[in-house]
């Protein structure tokens, strides 16, 4: 792996807890400063306050979605990758990777790491 | 015969013998004038009759004047011109020798007069008759002369004609066909004997008298005549019911003892019959459209005028007109029975039904279309089918091209109702085939409730697959760590735990809904205390729970059901959840087990957001949950909870009031044994 990823932060946000962390535990190993948050409008205080490198975000979520929050953080110029469990891209905004569920964890990375650097 | 005076001897026979010629310049002046007249009178269609005032017992009368009363020529002196009648034999000329006498009086001469007879022959006649005075000086008459018309067919067929008129106004006067018929008996005795019946065969195919009329009958005499026991026989080989066989008129004439028991199914009846001194009976068939529906039959006693040749033509000429106006009511009825059987088909057909004219008039609508478009009647017809198409349907022209296919046309789209709000609809377009002519039948049903459960159902398949993806990504990425590092780890091994599990759990819900939808829901029912069972369900559920927040009410003693217990766990798991799911952390679900009533029941109460009124109903639903709710799992733990109960023979209630909170009320029925 990559390891000039390493002062670089990410913000995972998911309402399924057991994803998140799952994500969060992987990519602390691969040397990603991470947060996590609930949902969009957690995440959206977070991207305020910490102003991550990138936001890894789910589309489905209560109060603010995935949608929804893409296009406020993209205003901020910080980048957004989307992931789904839906099959279409339905209203994912244009520019934003949009990556469906069940993923390969290398081309999540690879997604990541394009952005990234 | 020398006593016979010469008629022509009077004034006229003497300006004769004076000139010899009745135009004393004419051409003809030879031939002389006596001659001339009684050549006229042996030629004459008319009766002459001569009076003499000076032989008040005697009358002169030509042979016609004998035919016209039907009398014999025989009797009597006679010099082949007239023949002199005296005694009994002027009794048919009495009312004339009247009138004769009468005019001899004033010397005014008496123009078409007309004078009903009774002739030879018992037969009435009707003469009309012009009387001259003949005078043999100014201040003494000569004699009498009458000349005199048979008048009786004109009058007959003047007063035919006004009784078939009447019987056509009368047929015409209604559609109600027995009243009518009742008169048309009524009329017939007028002309056509002394009792008028008509009978018809009814739906049974059976002969019933439906109008009778006549003098009024003693009952014995009534039975014969009238309905139920006229015409009693139906092996009768005269009367109606032959009638009916052959189609063909029948008259018998006369009414005597062997033709009374041809019709008589009962002999004892026969001296009744005698009784009322028929002289003949006439029965026509009623037919109409090569139908035989009825027959009209007229009696005749020895009271009544001699029968004639043309009460027959005249009775069958009735019956012909009623045979029509019963088949046109009958035609009517059908056509009104027809008319309301469509009628309401049409109207309580639950698809909307529209009929245009082709330039899109619309002509007829039925109530479910005034309901789909939320208009009246009054308001649709006579409207534009165009006002009311939505923009996803094609144009009229489009339509009537469509319709004229085999099946017409179907699509979906939507209709405008009143202030532009529209419905959406399926709508088939074809040609409705109408005695008028052509035109446009369009069929239109809402469809929102389908499209609705469609797009319920694709949510929900969305759904599904959203909720089995997010584990199975989680499950795929410990999976995929735990190949990377090669080695074990307990964190990540148990997440992959973990989302098998939630896995499992949704594919159960799913085989559930599956079990529920197709009714193979099997119920292991075994006696329980319902305490017991409703514990379980709130154990699972404090397992992840503080365990303050969800409070147990047991009841003071055992309630006794029989239930399958692992249900009726999930019944009260689900509720809970649900109680859950819309309350705050700090607010106790509280789950009550108790008697209400007869029965026992579970009340789950939570102090949470509570459900607006409208969405109350919808909760129980399959697919039920708002659009609002992202909660993770189907949406299917009320929908469940109400099958599961319903498949006990028990209910599930809730009451709620928004930010106060929920309750939901499980009932089932207690064990037999502690009933």
């Amino acid at each position: 792996m990559n390891k000039s990823t390493e002062s670089q932060s990410i913000l995972i946000v998911d309402d399924d807890a057991s994803l998140s962390d799952a994500l969060a535990r992987w990519l602390r190993s691969e040397g990603f400063e991470v947060r996590t948050a609930y949902d969009g409008m957690q995440a959206l205080r977070n991207v305020e306050e910490n102003q991550p490198d990138l936001v890894l975000a789910d589309v489905s979520m209560p109060v603010l979605d995935g949608i929804g929050l893409a296009r406020e953080v993209m205003r901020m110029g910080i980048p957004v990758v989307l992931l789904s469990a839906a099959v279409s891209r339905k209203a994912a905004p244009a520019g934003v990777p949009f990556v469906a569920k069940p993923f390969d964890i290398d081309v999540l990375y690879g997604i990541i790491t394009d952005i990234l650097t | 015969m020398p006593d016979l005076p010469d008629v022509f001897d009077g004034e006229l026979g003497q300006s004769g013998t004076e000139a010899g010629r009745l135009d004393h310049t004419s051409a003809a002046s030879t031939i002389p004038e006596a001659q001339i007249f009684r050549a006229l009178i042996d030629n004459l269609f008319s009766g002459v009759v001569f009076r003499d005032p000076g032989r008040a017992d005697q009358l002169l009368v030509t042979p016609r004047t004998l035919e016209i009363w039907r009398l014999p020529q025989g009797d009597g002196p006679s010099d082949g011109r007239f023949v002199e009648l005296s005694g009994d034999s002027l009794t048919p000329f009495r009312e004339l020798i009247r009138w004769i006498d009468e005019t001899l009086a004033t010397s005014k001469p008496e123009r078409n007069r007309v004078l009903a007879i009774d002739r030879g022959d018992g037969s009435r006649g009707v003469i009309m008759l012009n009387i001259a005075p003949i005078a043999k000086s100014e201040a003494v008459s000569a004699g009498g002369l009458a000349v005199v018309f048979d008048v009786t067919e004109r009058q007959r067929a003047v007063a035919e004609q006004r009784f078939l008129a009447n019987a056509s106004a009368i047929l015409a006067s209604s559609l109600d066909i027995t009243p009518t018929l009742q008169k048309v008996a009524e009329l017939g005795v007028t002309a056509l004997g002394s009792w008028c019946l008509i009978h018809l065969l009814d739906q049974e195919d059976e002969l019933k008298c439906v109008a009778t009329s006549g003098p009024e009958l003693p009952p014995h005499l009534a039975d014969f005549v009238f309905d139920p026991c006229y015409p009693a026989n139906p092996d009768a080989t005269v009367g109606p019911y032959q009638v009916m066989r052959t189609g063909e008129p029948d008259f018998v004439e006369p009414m005597d003892r062997d033709q009374i028991a041809a019709l008589m199914a009962d002999p004892e009846d026969i001296p009744n019959v005698l009784g009322l001194d028929l002289r003949s009976m006439l029965v026509v068939p009623l037919i109409a459209r090569g139908r035989t529906l009825g027959t009209l039959s007229c009696f005749r006693t020895h009271q009544d005028a001699v029968d004639d040749p043309h009460v027959l033509p005249l009775a069958a000429d009735l019956a012909s007109r009623s045979a029509y106006a019963i088949d046109n009511a009958r035609l009517f009825e059908d056509a009104r029975a027809a008319e309301d059987r469509f009628r309401t088909v049409f109207e309580t057909v639950t698809d909307a039904m529209l009929v245009s004219d082709f330039s899109g008039r619309i002509i007829e609508v039925n109530r479910s279309a005034c309901g789909l478009l939320n208009q009246a009647r009054s308001e649709l017809l006579e409207r534009s089918l165009e006002d009311f198409l939505g923009p996803e349907i094609p144009l009229l022209s489009e339509l009537i091209d469509a319709a004229h296919q085999p099946g017409g046309l179907t699509v979906e789209g939507t209709l405008v109702q009143r202030r532009g709000r529209v419905v959406a609809v399926e709508i088939n377009i074809s040609i409705a085939r109408l005695l008028t002519g052509n035109a446009l039948q369009i069929l239109a049903r809402d469809i929102t409730a389908r499209l609705e459960m469609e797009r319920l159902r694709q949510d929900f398949l969305a759904m599904v697959t959203h909720d089995l993806r997010s584990p199975l990504a989680a499950l795929r990425l410990n999976a995929q760590l735990l190949l990377r590092r090669g080695e074990y780890n307990a964190d990540t091994a148990e997440a992959i735990v973990t989302q098998v599990d939630r896995i499992v759990t949704l594919t159960d819900e799913l085989a559930d809904l599956v079990r529920v939808e197709s009714g193979n829901l099997e119920l292991d029912l075994q006696t329980h205390d319902l305490m017991e069972v409703a514990w379980a369900g709130v154990d699972a559920i404090r397992i992840s729970h503080a365990p303050d927040q969800v409070v147990f009410h047991q009841p003071d003693g055992p309630i006794t059901v029989e239930v399958d217990e692992h249900r009726v766990a999930q019944i009260v798991q689900n509720l809970v959840d649900n109680a859950l799911k819309h309350s705050h952390a700090e607010e106790p679900v509280e789950v009550t087990v108790r008697m209400v009533g007869q029965k026992a029941a579970i009340e789950v109460v939570d102090q949470g957001e509570g459900i607006a009124n409208d969405l109350q109903e919808r909760i129980f639903e399959r697919f039920g949950r708002s659009d609002a709710e992202k909660t993770k799992g189907l949406g299917l733990g009320l929908y469940f909870a109400r099958m599961l109960t319903e498949a006990h023979g028990g209910e599930i209630q809730v009451e709620s009031e928004v930010a106060v909170g929920t309750t939901f009320r499980v009932t089932l029925p207690l064990s037999i044994e502690s009933q």
